[in-house]
């Protein structure tokens, strides 16, 4: 399989619904170059353009300009009217809703796409049908129909009925998101072991973090219709490109501080001190960002930290760990205490938050990372001062 | 997983390598056009032809020589008087429609489980024959002979009077046309309601119950006004079905010579030798009301979006079941079904008809009598062969005119003529639809009179909403994933169709076809002047029996109508499913 495995690629794919005033922008211009075997996921809030792409790539819509290439082959060209039809494409896809088609058994579903592309050899003789039920575990369900499985069984119908022709490039449109809970990163880890044993290349769909995190090779976020940022998920999370990215992936406490004669001060009402902030010269606004994890009450530790005075508004169990809602002036922010320290904290009560920095993500005005660079000396100097 | 690790051999349908799109420099602009265009635009003209042809050539000839035939049907004597008394048919039958129909629908969804069967039962006057209906109740009402009127004069305490007996109702009189006309639109008003209100989530007006109103209070403040696009709906239909009511008025108001604006486009016809202009002047009133009811009603759900949140997302239970739900649904079963039905079977098990009922006398000889009659049987099985013809035809149309309006296939203006051109059959009264058949099909380019054909035109002209609308309503619950899973898995458009989107719907289109058989088996209007006297269907053999013979014949002659249609129906019921044949209509 993986001698015939091709790169596919987007280029400034464009979608616009209706017309006149009533156009909108589905993707407004997006670029994606997806490698042999990868597993891509499409990471982004609903009306994001994520599901659009993906049915571009399908061929289910037609994009109103720029280029789709599967390996040599144009697919799809606005400019030289070039749309190669969904069943030309040689695709497999796996629906949010499944589309299991009620009027044929479990078998015949999973089948349709060998019969309808000739592959008797491989449906009779071969038994790929078998096998793909095989490698999902719904064996025993083939004789059933639709109506008579549970979701996870029609969930990984789909999934066969998505992988069983081989094709090269698989589509996941939000595969996991009408299951349950438990069920999802159960159907999740065996998605990303078949990814591992079958080294498809797969583009997928979420709009779920902790969902991309766990199966993408690569993530892309995307923002209104264009990727905000592309890369594997350990970069993402470390560094998230911009204050979207950020949110999007968990920094959710936004600190905003501007610059006068003075030095750096925060812009929330109330707390006045003075900051020391290795923000270069030409900035003179930036929000910082980090998870509610990464905020600490009580010890310090020894990471070097930016640390800062806030009240505590609530103070919630959430199993292991307390999580504290905080107020910064103005500013709400969320926090974890350790169960050492949270028992003596109570609403009203003032006190002392960290930050390591290695955990702070910085923004410009513009919602673009600041790279601060890696000195020693800049973190030794990031401290807050208290006046 | 050997099979999934091996070198893939390269099969050549496996993966199509569609050399001309895939490499080459695109299709040319006219293919491109002609793939996307064509389809739609040969329905439209199609279509087109088909419904507008008719109108506007029978219109054309009401306008020719200076408008002279608009002098002649609007210099009838008392024509003023036909003109208010189709007004009044079509504004008081529409309210009594509304508030029987919207009550029905209310309580249709208050059935306790024990009798939510009976929430079908306001659905059957659709499919009993009208002109049925009509002459089962002449036999209870009829002013000498009906029972209901010898019951009563019977009575001790009636006065006696001098001369004939009669009365004290007297069915040959507006006042009964506008009240059986009102009784029978009924049933269009509950199905056009009923499915509104079956998309509302119980919720809503649980929400509404806790926040402090009444049940009324709901009724009118919340269920209503969520329901709009259904209530104007319904209303349009109802009002122009009123106006162009034409079997009540034709059957019970020749006798005291009462007209409306539809018999006398009847009249102007039938009358030899046949003045089409004037009946198309006469008609021409008919005709706008229906564009402009058509378009106001397209113009008025416009904005239909921000009622359709909530449907489809409605449960079950809709609150605690009323206890007079099942009396009121089935009180208007008693008046619009029962009745006259029964009337018609005692009637025709009668040797000859007094008003009194006495089964000692019961007979079947009036059945020998009809199935004796050659006219009879040939219109029984003209009926059955035309009717069917028209399914076969109309299905497939509706289900491409379904696609493109579903698929969006098409410019959005060609859609727009294509929605207005599939309505007007529904605006246009089928009295007026016969007559421009008639001018169209008895001269060049097709001359189709006197053959099955143009019967069969007519029907499929006549039902192309139905079909439309039953089989768009299906294919937008199914939603678009199951086509889009069949054509990325490699099936090509065609193959969709027939191997997954068909099959699918294949209890909508049997429902479908069996409503439309139903439907067309007993249609009257259009029927009795397309007819000539070798092609008669038994809407026209009744009506001939209804004027030329006695009153157990044409009771017989309706029983055997009834009885198509029950077979009809229960094809239906077969083919579609019990659940939601009736409720798609």
């Amino acid at each position: 399989m993986t001698s015939s495995l091709e790169s596919y690629r987007i280029d400034g794919l464009q979608k616009t619904f209706g017309h006149g005033q009533k156009a909108f922008a589905a993707i407004e211009k997006i670029d994606l170059d997806i490698r042999p075997g990868e597993l891509v996921v499409l990471l982004g809030p609903s009306g994001c353009g994520k599901t659009t792409a993906l049915r571009c790539l399908a061929g289910l819509e037609s994009g109103t300009g720029g280029r789709i290439t599967f390996g040599d082959r144009v697919v799809f060209d606005a400019e030289r009217h070039i749309d190669v039809s969904p069943d030309k494409r040689g695709i497999g896809m796996v629906f949010q809703s499944y589309a299991l088609w009620p009027h044929k058994t479990v078998f015949e579903n999973i089948a349709y796409p060998l019969k309808v592309r000739g592959m008797t050899k491989e449906l009779r003789e071969e038994k790929w049908v078998e096998k793909a039920a095989a490698l999902v575990d719904c064996t025993k369900l083939l004789d059933r129909y639709p109506g008579q499985l549970s979701g996870g069984q029609q969930q990984r119908v789909a999934l066969a009925r998505g992988i069983v022709a081989q094709p090269h490039l698989i589509l996941f449109d939000e595969p996991l998101s009408n299951l349950d809970a438990l069920l999802r990163n159960q159907v999740r880890n065996e998605l990303h072991e078949l990814h591992r044993r079958l080294g498809f290349t797969g583009v997928y769909v979420t709009h779920d973090q902790t969902e991309a995190f766990a199966i993408g090779d690569r993530l892309a976020i995307l923002q209104a219709g264009k990727v905000d940022q592309i890369g594997t998920p350990q970069e993402i999370y470390g560094s998230p490109a911009s204050e979207y990215a950020a949110n999007f992936v968990g920094m959710t406490n936004r600190l905003t501080m501007r610059r006068d004669a003075t030095g750096w001060r925060s812009t929330a009402d109330g707390p006045n001190e003075i900051l020391d902030l290795p923000i270069p010269l030409l900035a003179d606004e930036v929000h910082l960002r980090f998870r509610p994890g990464a905020g600490h009450v009580g010890s310090a530790g020894t990471a070097p930290a930016f640390s800062f005075d806030a009240v505590v508004v609530d103070r919630v169990y959430t199993g292991g760990r307390y999580e504290l809602t905080l107020d910064y002036g103005t500013v709400r922010i969320n926090a974890v205490a350790d169960q050492f320290a949270a028992p003596s904290i109570s609403a009203g009560d003032i006190v002392k938050v960290h930050v390591p920095w290695a955990d702070c993500g910085w923004y410009g005005a513009d919602g673009q990372r600041l790279e601060l660079g890696a000195s020693s000396s800049v973190t030794t100097s990031f401290r807050a001062a208290t006046v | 997983m050997t099979h999934l690790t091996a070198p893939r051999v390269e099969s050549p349908s496996a993966v199509a390598q569609a050399p001309a799109e895939g490499v080459g420099g695109g299709r040319s602009l006219f293919v491109r056009v002609v793939r996307r265009h064509l389809l739609p635009l040969v329905v439209i003209v199609v279509l087109g032809y088909l419904v507008v042809v008719p109108l506007v050539r029978l219109q054309a000839s009401a306008l020719s020589n200076g408008g002279a035939a608009y002098e002649t049907a609007f210099g009838v004597r008392n024509i003023g008087e036909t003109i208010m008394l189709t007004i009044a048919l079509g504004l008081a039958s529409l309210a009594i429609a509304l508030v029987f129909g919207t009550a029905l629908a209310w309580w249709a969804t208050r059935l306790s489980p024990r009798f939510a069967w009976m929430s079908v039962l306001p659905v059957l006057p659709i499919v009993i024959p009208p002109v049925a209906a009509v002459i089962g109740w002449a036999m209870v009402l009829a002013p000498t002979s009906g029972i209901l009127n010898k019951f009563i004069r019977s009575l001790p305490f009636y006065p006696t009077s001098t001369g004939v007996p009669s009365g004290p109702f007297d069915v040959f009189s507006s006042t009964w046309i506008i009240i059986l006309t009102g009784l029978s639109l009924t049933s269009f008003v509950f199905v056009f309601l009923r499915s509104g209100m079956a998309g509302v989530n119980s919720e809503l007006l649980e929400a509404g119950r806790v926040s402090g109103a009444s049940n009324r209070r709901v009724f009118f403040g919340i269920l209503l006004p969520m329901i709009r696009p259904s209530l104007i709906y319904g209303t349009a239909v109802a009002l122009l079905l009123g106006l162009g009511q034409f079997t009540a008025p034709l059957l019970l108001g020749t006798r005291d010579n009462i007209r409306v604006l539809t018999t006398e486009v009847y009249r102007f016809v039938s009358l030899p030798p046949g003045n089409y202009s004037a009946a198309a002047a006469v008609a021409s009133p008919l005709l706008l009301m229906g564009i402009v009811v058509v378009l106001l009603q397209k113009y008025m759900l416009a904005n239909g979006g921000r009622f359709v949140s909530d449907v489809g997302k409605g449960t079950k239970s809709s609150g605690r079941p009323s206890r007079i739900a099942p009396i009121a649904i089935g009180l208007y079963t008693l008046l619009s079904v029962a009745i006259p039905v029964l009337a018609l079977v005692v009637v025709s098990l009668s040797p000859f008809w007094s008003g009194s009922i006495t089964p000692s006398t019961f007979t079947f000889d009036n059945y020998r009598k009809i199935f004796s009659d050659p006219n009879t049987v040939s219109g029984i099985t003209t009926s059955i062969v035309v009717s069917l013809s028209a399914v076969l035809v109309s299905i497939p149309v509706g289900y491409v005119v379904a696609e493109i309006l579903y698929r969006k296939r098409g410019t959005a203006v060609g859609r727009a003529i294509l929605d207005v051109i599939i309505t007007l059959p529904l605006g246009v009264p089928a009295v007026v639809f016969g007559a421009g058949f008639l001018f169209t099909y008895t001269q060049k380019p097709l001359v189709l009179y006197g053959t099955n054909w143009v019967i069969i035109i007519v029907y499929v002209t006549l039902m192309l909403p139905f079909t439309v609308r039953m089989q768009l309503a299906a294919r937008m619950s199914m939603g678009t994933s199951y086509e889009a899973a069949a054509r990325v898995s490699g099936a090509g458009a065609l193959r969709a169709h027939v191997g997954i989107i068909a099959p699918m719907m294949r209890g909508a289109i049997g429902g479908a076809a069996a409503l439309i058989f139903v439907m067309l088996s007993h249609e009257f209007a259009a029927s009795l002047l397309v007819r000539s006297t070798r092609t008669q269907v038994m809407g026209t053999v009744f009506y001939d029996i209804w004027v030329n013979s006695s009153y157990p014949l044409v009771a017989a002659m309706g029983l055997v109508m009834c009885t198509v249609t029950a077979v009809g129906v229960i094809l239906a019921l077969l083919l579609g499913g019990r659940s939601n044949t009736l409720e798609q209509l």
